[in-house]
Parts: C-alpha cells; structure tokens; sequence
C-alpha cells in the first residue's frame, strides 16, 4: 500500500528495505489523521479525548481532518443507518491508502440495542474495520487504547483484522 | 458617539433597537487606537505573559499510558462502576447461575446466550436444578447499562471495574462462562477478597445479601476511585 508499491525495491525483503519500512512505520503510526465520522453520542466521548485532559496529540492523532482525502485513520462513532451507510462506504473509498478504521462503541460495532431494519449491526459488514472499542460510549480512555492498538498494527505488533465480505454467490 | 446613535436609528444595531437602550461604549466601534495599540506589540505581549503563566501550573492532562503515568492521575473507578461482567461463584465453588433467562430477558441488546444444563448433585445432597452449560455474553453489543445484575434473582452476575478492552476482532468480544469467571478471579483478587467473595471477617461485602440498611450494597469500604486533585 501507498509508498511501497512506488518505490520497487521496497518490495523485497533484504535489510535495508526492513528498515525503510520501519522507518515509514514509525513516521505513519506518530502522525495519523483521524477523519470524525461523528454520528452519535460517541462523537461527545471522541471530542473529550481530543480536550486537553485525555490530549490525543501525545500521541500524533492530533490534527482532526474533515476531509477524507487528507485523513488515513476512520474513526466510526455512532449509529449508523441504510441511509448513512452510502455515505461512509463513500468516506472510505475517498481516503487514500494506507487507511485504518475504527469501529468505536456498540452501535458502530453491532448495532447495540437498535436491533431495528435500519440500523446497520456493525459497519464492517461493509467496510474492514481494524479495531473494535466496546462501550456505551466508551470512556476516553477506551478510544486512547484503541489508537494505541492502531498503532501497534502499524508497527506490525499487532495484527491487522480479517475482513470477509459477504459475497453474493451467483445463481 | 454620535455615530453610534445614528446606527441605533437606522436599524444598525439590533440590540438598540429592541431595548430601546443606547449602546454602550464596549460596543463603541469607532473609537481611535492609540499610538501603542495600533503597533500592536503590547497587546501581543500581554497575551504572552498569560501563556507564560499557563506553562508553569500543574497539567490537566492525565497520564494514561507511559512509564511516568502516575496512579492518582488516572481514572481508577469505583466498585459500583458498570464494567465488563463476572459470574459469581459460592463457597463451595459453584456458579452461582441457574440458568432462568432472567438476565438474557432484561437485557435491552439481547447480548447474553444461555444454554442451561442440569448439575450433579451438591455438598448437601441435594439437587441443583439448573446451571448454564452456555453463557455468552457478547461485550461489543453490551451497553453496559447493568440491568442483567438488577435483574438476577441469585446475585450470580455483576460488573467489574474493567473498561478498557479493545480488539482486532469481533470474536474477540465475546465472552465465554470460562472467561466470566476469570473476569470474577481477577476483580476478586483485584479486591483482596476470596473467590466467592468473602472477606477475612466471613461477610460478603459485594453481595446484596450481606449489606444491611446500606444503600451502597456494602461497596463502601472498597471505593477506590481516585479524581485528579482539581478535577
């Protein structure tokens, strides 16, 4: 994704290239851009964790983008329905690679207590989601240890979810 | 001056209009700078001195993670807060369940699955009716909103302080009758109480049953949440 693929050499996996990679990992995982795709009381708990009390920028995800071309990390928080679900598959194929998700609170997650035809039970039926927090909403802290985890899959300590789309088989 | 009041009477300003009061000098746009403000300097100064001030007070940010983060300055919640679940066990180490759906039916998600199973016979000789052979809990759909614990009949689930659980996967959160009760070691053991939750003294302080007239259903005495001094 992104940067390794232009540069040919960054495919292999000799010493220098490792340590390339990781210095690229290290820049990606201090500077990431959040887009708030904000929909729900969850949006409250994102901003307290950007207050000066919880201070996300100690750890590089400070500069909010409400575009999505200039953002590489998703952060759902809150419910989304049939008619919203357009809209963030949009957001996500908008964002350029690499790009990371975060699926924050039940709703997001599962759809929670809306268990209802509109509601989406969780949008990584629809878009790959890397990190699930749990909560209603969750505590600042919870979104803190998920952009921890973020980070970590970035740096290759953690790994990256499995997304399985749900494929329509042909008749 | 003169000015101003010329606005008020050709609808300039709003608040005039409707109070019928004359605007006050604060509002007086008109009025010329002086030599010193027009540089601008001492203004921009003034403004750095209050920064400079702001740098040697104590910070608002709380340590959350990293080798300096400080216990008092973190979020310790109390006993009482609404984290993720536990199965409670009695003396004799049964789970304490008998499997009555009364939980999985209170629960505004439907997050709980419960299979019940028949047990063997206890340490009295008598046969327990019924115990969970399934008992899931699925902590992403969990509002955490604590209704199964009001709602068992047995004091057999209640809620731990853990809040800060995130995954990679969705399986991840679901969370099996092995790992309740792994959730009930550690908040016990958390506490300094034993397993079924009994104290040196013999009474059950996180249990209902034990508390008396206390409101608090006995969580008094281990409140250990901790507020940052200002908070």
């Amino acid at each position: 994704m992104g940067l390794e693929q232009m540069i040919p050499s960054l495919a292999g996996d000799g010493f220098f290239t490792t340590q390339v990679n990781k210095v690229i990992g290290w820049a990606r995982k201090n500077s990431l851009w959040p887009y708030p795709f904000g929909t729900a009381c969850c949006a409250i708990e994102m901003m307290a964790t950007l207050n000066s009390r919880y201070d996300l920028s100690r750890f590089g995800a400070e500069v909010i983008r409400f575009s999505p071309r200039q953002s590489d990390l998703l952060i759902v928080s809150g419910r989304v329905v049939l008619k919203m679900m357009p809209v963030l598959t949009e957001i996500y194929q908008q964002m350029g690679e690499p790009k990371w998700v975060i699926s924050m609170g039940a709703c997001a997650s599962t759809g929670g207590v809306f268990n209802t035809y509109p509601q989406i039970q969780g949008v990584d039926q629809f878009i790959p989601v890397d990190v699930y927090i749990p909560g209603c909403p969750p505590r600042p802290e919870s979104l803190i240890d998920g952009v921890l985890k973020i980070q970590q899959i970035i740096d290759g300590q953690a790994e990256r979810g499995e997304f399985t789309r749900p494929t329509v088989e042909a008749n | 001056m003169s000015t101003h009041t010329e606005h008020a009477e050709h609808g300039g300003d709003i608040r005039s209009i409707m109070t019928g009061e004359k605007p006050k000098n604060g509002h007086d746009a008109e009025r010329k700078l002086n030599f010193w403000e027009r540089i601008y300097l001492v203004e921009i100064f003034k403004g750095l001195v209050n920064t400079f001030k702001m740098m040697f007070r104590p910070s608002t940010t709380i340590d959350y993670v990293g080798e300096k983060s400080r216990e008092n300055q973190r979020h310790i919640p109390a006993v009482g807060y609404r984290g993720e679940h536990y199965l409670k066990v009695d003396d004799s180490n049964n789970i304490k369940c008998v499997a009555c759906f009364m939980c999985s039916t209170a629960c505004p998600a439907e997050c709980i699955t419960i299979v019940g199973d028949q047990t063997d016979v206890d340490q009295f000789g008598a046969q327990r009716f019924k115990a969970p052979e399934v008992f899931e809990i699925d902590m992403l759909k969990c509002i955490y909103c604590g209704m199964c614990v009001e709602a068992c009949p047995k004091d057999a689930i209640a809620m731990s302080t853990t809040y800060n659980q995130v995954g990679t996967k969705r399986g991840d959160f679901i969370f099996d009758k092995a790992r309740l009760l792994k959730n009930n070691d550690e908040f016990m053991e958390s506490l300094g109480l034993a397993r079924s939750g009994k104290d040196k003294d013999g009474r059950y302080p996180l249990s209902p049953d034990g508390c008396g007239p206390d409101v608090t259903h006995g969580v008094q005495p281990f409140r250990q949440g901790v507020r940052q001094d200002g908070a």
